[in-house]
């Protein structure tokens, strides 16, 4: 698996060595799209390790997913040129990696949102603005409910976790008596 | 009796007696004398040996006389050491004994202390959980609307939007 993602990195950074100035953060917003679908279904890239079906069959069937890309040459080719080593099944993993590059690279933070009730889109961006500025980075968010939260916001992504919520004070009051006793 | 005879006899008496004489002293001379010098010698030697010997025993008895001197000494000195070692002992049996009569109440009173705070620490442990359960219901209850809820978020919001 660990040799997987070091293998699917390798094919990203090769996009990215190649067409890294020409992808836009639409088609990033694009490929996440992508890759939150083929994590969801799996099973659809099980057709890439068939040897019986035909390789151009594979490159179409692949293509599509990026048809509506404004520049779909990088994403093409990273397809390309896995199909034809055999290592179609890597197109998961090579996208995820792609995207995580492209963020290290142009300083931008995926970061998930959860509230524990509706939150205005006004109040999204000061709390990306003051995750921004935390941060230093560039922030893109998706948002989610928790009503565990009982009541506020949470902010995570692989490298923070910011949180103000009632859940956290309860947990936090928890430890310090636990503590104190 | 003829005179002649007899001077001449006596004359030849004289000589045997002086020969023979002289083969005896030559006899003792050969083969007596020096045994009995040699045993004079050993006899002296024995004598030497035995003066030295009595000297060393003389020596020795001194050294021991010293020695059994040194000793009762010695014992006497040990006798008063034993003795304030038996007194030092006692002492510090008496003082063991003191201290362990203060550890042991000392320990006990800390038992009692420990039995108290064990008690009051499985109190808590089901108390705090408890509390704390109560309050996320009763909190959970209040938030519950979409009104409080977002009041609260937005409190939250206008205070990291001010920087603080």
């Amino acid at each position: 698996m660990e040799y997987q993602i070091r293998l699917s990195r390798k094919y990203a950074q090769a996009v990215m060595n190649v067409f890294g100035q020409s992808i836009s953060r639409d088609d990033i917003a694009h490929v996440q799209e992508i890759i939150n679908f083929l994590g969801e279904h799996k099973k659809a890239l099980f057709f890439l390790r068939l040897s019986r079906i035909d390789l151009a069959v594979k490159e179409r069937a692949l293509d599509k997913l990026f048809e509506n890309f404004s520049n779909k040459k990088p994403f093409i080719a990273l397809v390309h040129l896995l199909l034809q080593e055999s290592r179609g099944h890597l197109i998961y993993g090579a996208l995820r990696e792609l995207v995580a590059l492209y963020y290290e690279t142009h300083k931008i933070m995926a970061c998930e949102i959860t509230g524990s009730h509706s939150i205005s889109a006004e109040s999204l961006d000061k709390v990306q603005q003051f995750l921004a500025r935390q941060t230093g980075n560039d922030i893109i968010y998706t948002y989610t409910h928790d009503a565990s939260l009982i009541a506020g916001i949470r902010a995570q992504s692989k490298t923070i976790l910011w949180e103000h919520s009632i859940r956290k004070q309860l947990r936090d009051l928890a430890l310090h008596m636990a503590s104190e006793g | 009796m003829n005179v002649n005879e007899t001077l001449i006899g006596i004359f030849f008496r004289l000589l045997n007696f002086g020969v023979l004489f002289i083969g005896l002293r030559h006899l003792y001379l050969r083969y007596i004398t020096p045994n009995a010098q040699a045993e004079i010698e050993a006899d002296e030697k024995k004598v030497a040996i035995m003066a030295q010997q009595k000297d060393a025993y003389y020596q020795q008895e001194q050294l021991v006389n010293k020695e059994i001197e040194n000793q009762r000494e010695q014992i006497t000195r040990l006798s008063k050491t034993l003795e304030a070692w038996q007194a030092a002992a006692q002492e510090a049996e008496r003082i063991h004994q003191q201290e362990h009569e203060q550890l042991e109440l000392a320990l006990r009173e800390k038992a009692e202390v420990q039995s108290a705070h064990i008690a009051q620490h499985m109190l808590e442990r089901r108390a705090i959980p408890l509390a704390i359960e109560e309050l996320e219901v009763s909190l959970a209850s209040h938030f519950a609307g979409d009104k409080r809820g977002s009041e609260y978020i937005a409190d939250v919001v206008d205070h990291i939007a001010k920087g603080q």
